[in-house]
């Protein structure tokens, strides 16, 4: 396999691939965790606004 | 059907699907890359770069069905009015460009070994960068437009639009004399790829599917998060009581 003159496209091509899903991964879970945060922030805020 | 128009019930659910599906894709995707990687043969005249097709097939697949899957929620949004369509529209947008970026720079990567170039313009190729450039325009049009309503029936409206594209498509290598093959899975004949090949393909395949839909089940959850924030943000702002737990999506005007 490491005697093909081109694997390197191959390996590119598939690093690229995990770089690519990785990020949609993570993004989504970025997001969540900060959607959860803020809403669990809101009733915080509305309870220091309201002192 | 109905039932998880109502978040609650799909916020349930998604919680229950999520590591299901995830776990599957995880297992499907083991499978398929070790098929992909250990058990196929290199091709007869490619050798090893034949690799790249359990990549960039099931990316080019996702990219044509997660386009699908916005176009039946367009349709739930401007004709049924289904409170969570724009919702699975606006999720579905990141995903699809991902997966159509991931088809192009995987297919420009098999290209260069074989075809000697990057990029040509040729039809396959020219129609799958316009498909990524029309998901770029629906994420930009639900980035732009403040007023959720007004975004979703937009968006819905260009993805209606842009779905003339997918069997321009899909056809492209036989209505032009195109540099990319035609198809050799999806065809009358049957598929034209040897079993050792075809099967470690339909895995990826099948996995890639999987994944899509554990991230959009993920993205659609992000969705009705911000929706809830939104809406609970507005009514602190205007003094009444603030209930993080049963808040409904604003619904589409």
């Amino acid at each position: 396999m490491s005697g093909d003159p081109n694997i390197g496209f191959v390996i590119a091509a598939y690093a690229l691939g995990v770089m690519i899903v990785a990020g949609m991964i993570l993004t989504i879970l970025l997001d969540y965790k900060s959607l959860k945060k803020a809403l669990v922030r809101l009733p915080q805020r509305r309870a220091q606004g309201q002192d | 059907m109905l039932n998880y128009a109502n978040p609650t019930n799909f916020l349930r659910l998604a919680s229950v699907l999520v590591p299901s599906f995830a776990t599957l894709t995880a297992v499907l995707l083991g499978a398929g890359l070790y098929l992909a990687w250990f058990v196929a043969p290199p091709d007869y005249q490619q050798g090893e770069t034949v690799k790249i097709m359990y990549l960039h097939v099931p990316a080019a697949w996702l990219a044509m069905f997660i386009y699908m899957v916005m176009t039946s929620a367009a349709l739930g949004t401007l004709v049924w009015r289904h409170p969570l369509a724009d919702a699975a529209q606006k999720a579905a947008a990141n995903l699809g460009a991902g997966f159509t970026f991931l088809c192009l720079v995987t297919g420009s990567l098999w290209g260069k070994p074989m075809w000697g170039t990057w990029w040509v313009w040729d039809a396959r190729l020219t129609s799958v960068l316009v498909l990524f450039l029309i998901y770029l325009g629906i994420i930009a049009l639900w980035q732009t437009i403040e007023d959720p309503g007004r975004a979703a029936r937009a968006s819905a409206i260009l993805t209606l639009v842009g779905v003339v594209n997918i069997p321009i498509i899909k056809f492209s290598v036989d209505w032009w004399n195109t540099l990319h093959q035609p198809a050799s899975v999806f065809r009358l004949g049957g598929p034209a790829i040897a079993g050792s090949m075809l099967w470690p393909l339909i895995i990826m395949a099948v996995a890639f599917t999987f994944l899509f839909l554990t991230l959009h089940l993920m993205a659609v959850r992000n969705e009705i998060l911000r929706r809830r924030l939104r809406r609970l943000t507005i009514l602190a702002a205007s003094g009444e009581t603030v209930e993080t737990g049963g808040a409904f999506p604003e619904p589409v005007q």
